[in-house]
């Protein structure tokens, strides 16, 4: 059962990783603490929901159709909420309302457009279960292994080997010296929050068929993959990847030996632990500006 | 045609009235500096210039290249040729060295031009950035972030450049060290405008010169007369 | 430094405090559905979207006609239920003749909200319009608030929730209409042995509901001499079970036993995707939006033992062996609606407004709460949708005996039938499980 257990905590680990990875980026590049990462997944669980079982699309093209809707919806978020409020000098705390708020109104659209009873997003596999190395697991989650580690493999590479992304990052140090540079600061931030968006997508394309459609999907779920990028280290993407494995192997192993009811309370003493050794995470990041 | 012309620039920032209606010109192959004590709105002048000023605060005009540039953003203008070494330097505390550069290259598409760049013509003006180019930018000293930061401007491939305060906050020798480096960037064939608060390095190292008091232009004449200038050398140089 | 420090524990400590308060437990919304049926038909996703409808009253006292107040939750997710209720209070209205002692039936309608506070008003808001009789809500937890206020004004009702903690023994003028939920414990427990079974795993949420049932369920494997092998828990707003799953996987069980609000549906799809295909005993009835939820191939073998279960169609009914009255009922209800019941809570509604009318009936008034309930306590000779109805064993329930059924090639069959067909051998060979 150990072998069970660590392959599940794997698997968990790796999606709170890329959850995380979503709030990683946009702190990075642009100092902000988005709380409606997790009501964005949801979202675009429902939309791959819709695409893929409502419509009867491909599962390839629902994803395709569902990343460049929520791209299209982050930038418009950036230019049409965030950058307005920034303008006008909200920072820290309070934008972190903004984005709770925000969170609060996409929750209730799609309370009013899907309805509030659960969602079955259909199986991808035709198969209900698979046998790897003598644990049984729903083929969904392997996948969703693999797509978490490859995307964050391909966002930590954007981030720190693309021109554009190293200058999302030094907008986020300094706009201004960003703009002297020629960089297009505002293309710049609506291309962050745009890319936070993929992730979402990603991250809700994959939870959907493991978990159902339901509108606490993100919520739940985002709690732990916020932790996880704090405990990696807010902004690090490496750092989220590792957090999140390590709360998700906690987690099951507690889960697994102790008691299921106590797996959420010990991964969250272990993140204060960590803080309070290394408050800036295992990664020792410093805040990109504090809060 | 003069590279950059201003006429009757003015600038509030809200009902701050804070540059009221200043013109002056630079020439191409000439270096230019911009003397006035604090708060005498050079960093706004610089800064309008380049585009980094909110643009509804602008009236008057700015010309640069024959190009009518005023209200242009920040980025645009970098690409027409005009780059800002900024005030405080102003590098990517978390990138490297080499990262910073690469920032400062942004625009230009051929990589392996920028790579030469780098290393034949900044590496060469500042050897000390080469000791320390896989080190972030946060861990410089002083005087290295300034190299960094006009090494940065000049990954632009500027036919201007401007530095906003380049002594600020340096040691004496540094700031020669930096100085000398802004005089072989003009012999190289790019032209220099600066403001600088340190009024006798300024004069010493300049072509011509403008004295600017609380955002207007009081005098303007080449660097020796000005040095020469009794009411100058009891404002600015310490009598 | 100091203060990121502070910032980043404040930020995780609320964080674990809300993730405590929205794991089920307690009184947030996730168990105001009360009675595990509720949030099984509504899947009301913990928290938020139970919309306060118009909270109100419909209907009012008339002169010269037999008044019954009916409190329930008729709005937002459950505004489909409140429409079958309607219909199958006017089915069992018909049945009895149009009238009952020469009086006309008259509702008068109190939406809870899925609110029990609610339940209390509504309580309140009957008892001022006198009425006559009371029939209360599918929602055990309004059904606890409630009853108190009818018996202390003497008011006779019939209530339709199932938690077996509702009837207590201080009760004089309450009686249930609906099926006990925990009766099906002996049952399962006698399916178990019939099967030859030893080692049993359970699972079971942490709502009032299930808890109580595990509670009683605890005993009986005892006493029956089975093998628990493994006992877990998790709440219906969980969404991951993985430690749960593996652990009783690798308990490698004979059968699985699940109580949880909302049948525990996602959980019954990660226990099957874990690996264990074996037959699952759920005190829950499996419904179609079960099915719809989590696949046909989820749900197969999963067993119910429950008084009625709703069905596709009639022929589907039929072939699943449904009762007469169950049949007869059915056909009614769609020769007036055009459709069948999503629900099994519409039953409940059948048989309690027919047993409230036939007591009142027999007690020769309308109007005497004591003559009806007497009249009530007496019933052991007629048959309704729960099948045969018998007050007179001394427990206040009218249902004893439920049916099995196991939902099996995309529909809920009976279950005597299905083993008598050789459909356990089918199972076998199936799934490659000795039993």
């Amino acid at each position: 059962m150990l072998k069970s257990l660590i392959i599940v905590g794997l698997i968990m680990g790796s999606i709170y990783g890329l959850i995380g990875l979503g709030y990683s980026v946009i702190y990075r590049a642009s100092g902000i603490m988005n709380l409606a990462q997790g009501e964005l997944i949801t979202l675009s669980a429902f939309l791959g929901y819709t695409f893929f079982g409502v419509c009867g699309l491909p599962y390839g093209v629902a994803l395709i159709l569902t990343v460049v809707i929520m791209f299209v919806l982050g930038v418009m978020i950036q230019k049409g909420l965030v950058s307005r409020y920034q303008k006008r000098g909200v920072t820290g705390v309070y934008m972190l309302l903004i984005t709770f708020g925000l969170s609060r109104v996409i929750n209730g659209g799609e309370a009013l457009i899907f309805g509030s009873n659960a969602k079955r997003f259909p199986s991808i596999f035709n198969v209900s279960t698979v046998n790897i190395m003598g644990a049984h697991l729903q083929p969904e989650r392997i996948m969703c292994l693999f797509l978490a580690l490859i995307s964050m493999l391909l966002v930590h590479l954007f981030m720190t080997r693309t021109k554009t992304g190293i200058g999302m990052q030094a907008c986020a140090m300094h706009s201004k010296a960003a703009e002297a540079c020629g960089i297009d600061v505002v293309k710049s931030n609506g291309l962050t929050w745009g890319l936070a968006s993929v992730v979402a997508a990603m991250c809700g394309m994959m939870l959907g068929p493991i978990y159902g459609v339901t509108l606490m999907l993100g919520a739940n779920l985002s709690q732990m993959g916020f932790a996880s990028s704090v405990a990696g280290g807010m902004g690090n993407i490496y750092g989220a990847m590792v957090g999140g494995i390590i709360i998700g192997l906690i987690e099951s192993l507690v889960g697994g030996y102790v008691n299921s009811t106590w797996k959420s309370m010990i991964a969250y003493l272990i993140l204060f632990l960590i803080l309070a050794v290394r408050p800036t995470g295992l990664f020792n990041e410093q805040a990109v500006r504090d809060v | 045609m003069a590279l950059l012309e201003v006429h009757d620039l003015h600038y509030y920032y809200g009902n701050i009235h804070a540059l009221k209606g200043i013109s002056f010109h630079v020439d191409a192959g000439e270096m230019v500096t911009l003397i006035g004590s604090n708060g005498a709105g050079k960093t706004t002048t610089l800064q309008t210039l380049s585009g980094l000023t909110e643009p509804k605060g602008i009236r008057g005009e700015i010309i640069f290249d024959g190009k009518n540039i005023t209200g242009w953003k920040g980025h645009k203008i970098t690409a027409a040729g005009m780059a800002q070494v900024l005030e405080g330097r102003c590098i990517f505390p978390k990138l490297t060295v080499v990262q910073n550069l690469q920032m400062g290259a942004f625009l230009i598409k051929d990589k392996a031009s920028v790579e030469k760049k780098i290393q034949d013509e900044i590496f060469r003006l500042f050897p000390r950035l080469e000791e320390r180019k896989t080190s972030l930018g946060g861990s410089l000293s002083g005087g290295e972030q300034q190299m960094l930061a006009i090494g940065r401007a000049m990954l632009s491939n500027p036919k201007l450049l401007l530095l906003d305060e380049p002594s600020m906050g340096l040691a004496p020798l540094v700031v020669q060290e930096i100085f000398e480096a802004i005089k072989k960037i003009r012999d190289e064939g790019v032209t220099v405008m600066f403001v600088e608060q340190n009024s006798k390095i300024a004069l010493n190292t300049a072509d011509r010169g403008y004295v600017l008091q609380t955002g207007e232009i009081v005098m303007e004449d080449t660097c020796q007369n000005l040095l020469a200038n009794e009411d100058v050398k009891k404002a600015y140089l310490g009598g | 430094m100091r203060q990121k420090r502070m910032l980043a524990l404040v930020l995780a400590l609320a964080m674990m405090f809300s993730l405590t308060a929205c794991s089920g437990g307690g009184d947030g919304e996730t168990t105001a559905a009360g009675g595990t049926e509720a949030a099984g038909e509504t899947t009301a996703a913990a928290g938020g979207e139970t919309q306060a409808a118009a909270e109100g009253e419909e209907g009012s006292a008339q002169e010269g006609a037999f008044n019954i107040g009916v409190y329930q939750w008729m709005s937002g997710n459950a505004a489909s239920i409140g429409e079958e209720m309607k219909v199958a209070f006017e089915i069992a209205v018909e049945d009895m003749g149009g009238t009952v002692n020469g009086e006309e039936v008259n509702f008068i309608y109190y939406d809870t909200t899925n609110n029990p506070e609610t339940a209390v008003t509504a309580a309140q808001y009957l008892i001022g319009q006198n009425v006559d009789a009371v029939i209360g809500s599918f929602q055990s937890s309004d059904v606890v608030a409630a009853l108190p206020y009818l018996e202390d004004a003497g008011i006779v009702n019939v209530f339709m929730g199932t938690s077996g903690s509702l009837v207590t023994d201080d009760q004089k003028y309450s009686v249930r209409g609906a099926f006990n939920a925990d009766y099906s414990i002996p049952q399962f427990v006698a399916t178990m042995q019939e099967l030859q079974y030893e080692n049993v795993a359970v699972f079971y949420g942490q709502d009032e509901a299930s808890i109580a049932n595990w509670g009683a369920m605890e005993p009986a494997l005892e006493e029956a001499g089975l093998n628990v092998v493994a006992v877990e828990t998790g709440s219906e707003s969980d969404t991951d079970y993985s430690a749960q799953c593996l652990k009783i996987v690798d308990s490698n069980p004979d059968v699985v036993y699940v109580v949880c609000s909302g049948a525990g549906v996602n959980f019954v799809k990660q226990l099957r995707e874990y690996g264990y295909n074996g037959i699952v005993m759920n005190k829950d009835e499996w419904m179609t939006s079960h099915v719809d939820q989590i696949g046909e191939a989820n749900s197969q073998y999963v067993m119910g033992c429950v008084a009625y279960t709703t069905y596709k169609s009639i022929e589907a009914a039929e072939e699943a062996g449904a009762r007469p009255e169950v049949i007869t009922f059915l056909e009614k209800f769609q020769e007036k609606t055009g459709t069948l019941p999503t629900v099994g809570i519409t039953y409940r509604c059948y048989d309690s407004c027919y047993l409230m009318l036939e007591a009142a009936k027999r007690a020769g008034t309308n109007h005497d709460a004591d003559a009806i309930i007497e009249a009530m306590l007496g019933i052991n000779d007629i048959s309704l949708c729960m099948g045969p109805v018998d007050f007179t064993q001394g427990d206040r329930e009218p249902c004893h005996e439920f049916m099995r059924t196991i939902y099996v090639d995309e529909g809920s069959k009976n279950f005597d039938s299905w083993l008598t067909n050789g459909g356990y051998d089918a199972y076998k060979s199936a799934t490659g499980r000795e039993k």
